[in-house]
């Protein structure tokens, strides 16, 4: 019993430990991004200022760049616990009953995201489906830009639900501790 | 819908507020005295609700019962909406774009266009593009090399002249000006320009406008249009082309008096390309047609209308057998 | 349902979930869902993904992560080490010397970054621990450091102003102008401040012994730290005056000026590119989910139409126009003690905005006034970010209550700064009147 039940614990803990990973290396991954957003902008201030040839394509690429890095950064940031909150009553809870509250407010986290990923999932295969584009001077597809968003707050949404079950499982075993 | 059932439709506009109460605001009126007060609108100016390309989304899902909009927001995810949003050099006034509209057939293919978006189309107001820069244009030569920001067709025409066109978002576009980032740009004719400050730092208006026949229009979500008594839909109609016109009159009082202030009390200079410069560029606009009728079937076929409709020589004729 | 009914639970929904602990992010973002979902059904959900499409594609914003980057590059590039060790030769012979250097370097930074955070973390790292090594009262060290570093928001390029004019539709580069008098006006305010507390109270601030003073030789040679920060601020703003792009783009220009500065001092390596990114992706994301929950929250306020609710009522006070911009920056200011200034402007300005306007004033002048106000709300309690990088960094010895204490007599000095700013508006907007417009 108690080896089937420890079994069953590492098999959630090493799941929990797998998303914390996705979190990590998408983060890791994206947060380069910026160095790229920076060489792209200061290669079309180069190629209007000195060139005299203004790109047709940067700002559309950096517009993808920059949607990349916020949203696909979220999971990254709830991983670190980067994003901020008030913390005058919560800072001073005991851990079982911050992780009590966090089962609670969670349901409004999942309903912020989960309307993000069904609208964003929407959207996104309308532009795939119709094979959308920009309608601007360069006009590439739009798809990639609109897949963004459902897919990283899928992996915020994943993030958050780790979360959410660590939290669940502090306050039935009151307490939490990893495999 | 039932008679007693009172309506309150919301309606947001890419306009910012004082320009929505000129437009917008007697539509509203209108309606509400047409349909004896079942129908009210509540508008919203632009990004209140949701950002402006974003309003065909909030439009189709019904966030949005109906958007004043300029044609060409959303090109890339409505075929033919470019090439309905004018093509440079193809009118010579509104009067011939709203003819274009009516009379050559615009309206049929935009409306079948925006039904599978869920949108039922009300053609409203059609409007110049006039274009402002820091030096003088006097042929159209003189474009070559500028750096202009710009957009859509006009975008097209612009590289064709081989002006160079730039991206700056609104928020920026005066500094940008101001410190020549880049040498011109157009915001719809002198009015607006002339609320942007153009004048201050673009001391040169070109003449002719460049474009004739941008539209701003009204869109209604179809499964509000459809649930509409037909006494409703006719007063909907009717009412947007009452406030159209009111709204196109005023439009070209404001262009005129803004050119007149900026001329007078801002010295700028209005240059005017001669007839010859004006084949010109119609000669180059031409290729710009074709590239945008190259985008999609839908371009090419307003494309064709466009041309088939310069050429027709007896538009009196045709407007005898208008339905109306 | 009554617009006043829903604006009440909305607002108490909304205060509710941020004393729970709930990111800021979520909590507004959370309640607007909830409000959208029950109120219009899910179908309006979509205005979710409307704004976050929004945000993605507002180029405007891509100067945040640009600024914050660049911030954090030359806080790991030691580029601010340098400036201060000259500042430290220079000065640290006076009373309270190294505490005005410390608001100098500050405001150096301020002109480079457009964030309050980079230069309010740069300084705790670096002058902290030098000025409690030289018996500096933790009063004036911690507080110099907290209050210097907000000027990054006030003092050109600024992230705030950014927000603020994407929400109210000013010009930002007349905001820029506007905040250049006010900023170095508060600059000025803090050093005084300083110079007089530290030289009727000698403890507070003891100037270097002299056998330990620098060498004039060894002063000159210390300058050369000025010369890479310096031309980093004249590239940015330069190639912003000079047409060469726009305030956007020059964050980009200063992001490669960081990373050139850097490698300048040798320091541009794999560790230091790597945690510059990380970290700024941390707090870049912090800030744009921010916005997003609060643009999603203010767009659900307006479409409920709260809005012209609350316009009718303030609009229809029969008071002077001047009691209605006092209640404005008070009630700024108790927001400002609750909330994130990027929050507050998206709550805030939409209401204010159209009222400031329609009772004659100016929108440029009132938008620095706000800013100065949020220079408050980086430092007061409960809720402030310039406490809570502080907390981070200070030594075990310095609790939150010493943080508050050191910060009370800067907010003092702002709150002043504001009022002069309120009866002489020319202090904001001689310089944008006069040379941008
Ligand atoms: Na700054
Ligand atoms: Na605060």
């Amino acid at each position: 019993m108690m080896a089937a039940a420890k079994e069953r614990g590492k098999g959630v803990s090493s799941l929990l430990n797998f998303v914390d990973n996705i979190s990590k290396w998408t983060g890791r991954v994206v947060s380069f991004l910026i160095v790229a957003l920076t060489f792209l902008i200061c290669l079309e201030v180069v190629a209007r200022y000195l060139l005299n040839r203004p790109t047709i394509w940067v700002h559309e690429t950096s517009a993808m760049l920059m949607g990349a890095y916020i949203i696909f950064g979220g999971a990254y940031t709830l991983y670190t616990g980067g994003h901020v909150n008030m913390d005058v009553v919560y800072g001073r809870l005991l851990p079982k009953n911050k992780a009590l509250i966090d089962v609670i407010t969670f349901w409004f986290f999942l309903l912020f995201c989960g309307g993000l990923l069904w609208m964003g999932g929407d959207s996104a295969w309308r532009a795939l489906r119709n094979l959308e584009h920009s309608g601007s001077l360069w006009n590439p597809p739009i798809y990639p830009f609109k897949l963004i968003l459902p897919t990283g707050v899928f992996l915020l949404l994943l993030q958050g639900l780790a979360k959410f079950v660590r939290d669940a499982i502090t306050v039935v075993k009151g307490g939490y501790d990893e495999h | 819908l039932g008679q007693t059932q009172k309506l309150e439709l919301k309606l947001q506009s890419h306009l910012i507020q004082p320009e929505v109460d000129r437009t917008v605001a007697y539509f509203n009126y209108m309606v509400e005295k047409l349909t004896q007060g079942q129908i009210t609108i509540k508008l919203y100016p632009v990004g209140a609700i949701v950002p402006a390309k974003e309003m065909l989304t909030a439009l189709r899902k019904g966030v949005l019962d109906m958007v004043q909009c300029m044609e060409g927001y959303w090109a890339g995810e409505v075929p033919g909406s470019e090439a309905a949003n004018g093509l440079p050099f193809a009118f010579h006034s509104y009067e011939e774009a709203w003819f274009f509209m009516w009379k050559g057939g615009l309206v049929d293919v935009m409306r079948e266009e925006y039904a599978k978006h869920n949108v039922y189309y009300i053609p409203w107001e059609a409007f110049q593009t006039e274009l402002m820069t820091k030096k003088p244009i006097n042929k159209i030569e003189d474009l070559k090399g500028m750096k202009l920001r710009s957009s859509g067709s006009l975008a097209e025409w612009f590289k064709t002249c081989g002006a160079s066109t730039v991206f700056i978002p609104g928020g920026e576009l005066y500094t940008a000006l101001a410190t020549g980032v880049v040498d011109g740009a157009h915001w719809g004719h002198a009015g607006p320009e002339y609320q942007m400050k153009f004048h201050e730092v673009l001391k040169y208006f070109l003449r002719p406008p460049v474009l004739w026949g941008s539209w701003n229009q009204l869109y209604v979500n179809m499964d509000l249009w459809k649930k509409l008594t037909s006494e409703q839909r006719i007063a909907v109609e009717t009412a947007a082309q009452a406030s159209a016109y009111f709204s196109t009159f005023h439009t070209q009082m404001l262009s005129k008096r803004s050119l007149e202030s900026m001329v007078r009390d801002h010295g700028v200079r209005v240059t005017v390309l001669p007839q010859e410069e004006v084949v010109k560029g119609r000669d180059l606009a031409m290729k710009t047609w074709d590239a945008i009728a190259k985008k999609n079937p839908r371009n090419a076929q307003i494309v064709d209308m466009v041309k088939a409709y310069i050429k027709e020589k007896e538009i009196p004729e045709k407007i005898k057998k208008y339905p109306w | 349902m009554s617009t006043e009914l829903i604006t009440f639970l909305l607002f108490a929904a909304l205060v509710l979930l941020l004393i729970t602990g709930l990111p800021l992010a979520f909590a507004m973002g959370g309640v607007a869902a909830l409000f959208v979902l029950v109120l219009q059904g899910p179908y309006a959900l979509s205005i979710l993904s409307s704004i976050t499409y929004g945000v993605m594609d507002n180029f405007i914003l891509t100067a945040i992560p640009l600024f914050i980057f660049m911030g954090l590059v030359l806080q790991r590039s030691g580029v601010a080490d340098d400036a201060y060790a000259m500042m430290y030769k220079w000065i640290g012979g006076i009373r309270g010397g190294l505490a005005m250097g410390t608001v100098g370097v500050c405001t150096i930074f301020a002109a480079c970054t457009g964030i309050s955070g980079a230069a309010t973390v740069t300084m705790g790292v670096i002058a902290l621990p030098a000025m409690l090594r030289y018996s500096y009262h933790k009063s004036i060290a911690v507080g110099c450091i907290s209050a210097g570093g907000a000027l990054g928001i006030l003092i050109p390029p600024s992230v705030l102003m950014i927000v603020y004019g994407i929400f109210s539709g000013e010009s930002i580069g007349q905001l820029y102008a506007g905040g250049v008098f006010p900023g170095l006006l508060l600059a000025t305010l803090f050093i005084i401040y300083i110079a007089i507390r530290c030289y009727f109270q000698g403890h507070l601030g003891p100037p270097i012994p002299p056998e330990e003073r620098a060498t004039w030789r060894e002063k000159l040679i210390s300058l050369r730290a000025v010369i890479l920060p310096m031309a980093l601020i004249i590239i940015v703003l330069g190639t912003i005056f000079k047409g060469v792009c726009t305030p956007t783009e020059a964050a980009a220009i200063g992001c490669a000026g960081s990373l050139l500065c850097a490698a300048i001092y040798r320091k541009l390596n794999w560790t230091l590119l790597k945690e510059s990114c990380y970290e700024g992706l941390r707090l870049s994301c912090m800030v744009l989910w921010i916005i997003i929950g609060g643009s999603c929250f203010a767009s659900l306020y307006t479409y409920i139409g709260a809005l012209e609710f609350i316009k009718g009522v303030v609009g229809a006070l029969p008071v002077s126009p001047y009691l209605v911009l006092a209640g404005m920056q008070f009630s700024l200011f108790i927001l400002g003690m609750l909330m994130d200034p990027g929050g507050i402007i998206m709550i805030t300005v939409p209401i204010f905005v159209p009222i400031i306007k329609m009772l004659g004033f100016d929108a440029v002048w009132f938008g620095v006034l706000f800013i100065i106000n949020m220079e408050m709300a980086y430092l007061t309690p409960p809720f402030g970010f310039n406490l809570f990088y502080m907390k981070a960094i200070v030594p075990k010895t310095i609790n939150m209550m010493d943080i508050y204490k050191s910060i009370a007599p800067f907010v003092g000095l702002q709150a002043i700064s504001l009022l002069l700013c309120i009866l002489y508006p020319e202090i904001i907007l001689w310089f944008p009147q006069t040379f941008v417009r």
